[in-house]
């Protein structure tokens, strides 16, 4: 329990950067979250839902794709499904 | 300290406050009397539902004088609004503190079930209720730093 998942990365900090140095403040009014949760997205110590990720990468006027990354040889809820169909 | 987490302790501490000034209260300076009727059902039943309106009105008091304070240090606003992390974290937060009330309402009965007078079981239910508040604010603390 909470801890940190590697196998989604995100690019928000490098693309708020990109953005004009856009704060998590920002960021997160235009998202309408709270600063608190951009600041546990970026982090990776919370997954949005699907709604918010979009949400975020409209605002930077991007793909879903380019926001979040995800790694599959990393994902260990995928490990676990790989072990129990070879059984 | 992000102020969510400021609001956790300041519910924690709220709710320690209220309850224990509360129980000064009933059993403290109004002592005498009501310690004759602990095993009064319809006494509990009094006390129980004047605890409601009480914790309420105060807890909005501590609450305002908070973001007061804390607007006049920090500058800081209250977002004014629970987003999808918030939810998700109190969701989880309360079930985990449920568990513990759970435990004190069965604990409660079974005092009961074993000749315990009945003040026993409004003692742990009371007792419970507190824990299992303060348990669900350190858990919002804890989901608030490591995140879930």
């Amino acid at each position: 329990m909470a801890k940190k998942k590697e196998h989604i990365q995100n690019n928000i900090r490098k693309l708020r950067f990109f953005n004009d140095e856009m704060t998590q403040q920002e960021l997160a009014d235009k998202c309408g979250v709270t600063r608190q949760t951009i600041v546990a997205i970026e982090k990776g110590k919370y997954f949005p839902t699907l709604e918010l990720a979009f949400r975020i990468s409209h605002v930077f006027g991007t793909t879903l794709d380019e926001v979040f990354t995800y790694d599959s040889t990393s994902d260990p809820q995928l490990e676990k499904v790989k072990k129990r169909k070879k059984k | 300290m992000s102020i969510q987490e400021k609001k956790v302790l300041v519910n924690i501490f709220g709710s320690l406050l209220i309850f224990g000034s509360y129980c000064y209260y009933v059993f403290g300076l109004n002592g005498e009397e009501n310690l004759a009727e602990v095993n009064d059902i319809k006494f509990w039943a009094f006390i129980i539902l004047s605890y409601i309106p009480i914790i309420i009105v105060a807890k909005v008091i501590i609450y305002i004088v908070f973001l007061m304070i804390n607007k006049a240090v920090t500058d800081e606003d209250d977002p004014g609004f629970e987003d999808e992390f918030d939810k998700l974290i109190q969701l989880k937060a309360e079930r985990n503190g449920n568990f513990i009330f759970y435990f004190g309402f069965i604990a409660g009965f079974a005092f009961i079930a074993l000749d315990y007078p009945l003040w026993t079981l409004f003692a742990c239910m009371a007792g419970s209720g507190l824990i299992s508040e303060i348990t669900s604010e350190l858990w919002k603390f804890y989901f608030y730093r490591k995140g879930i």
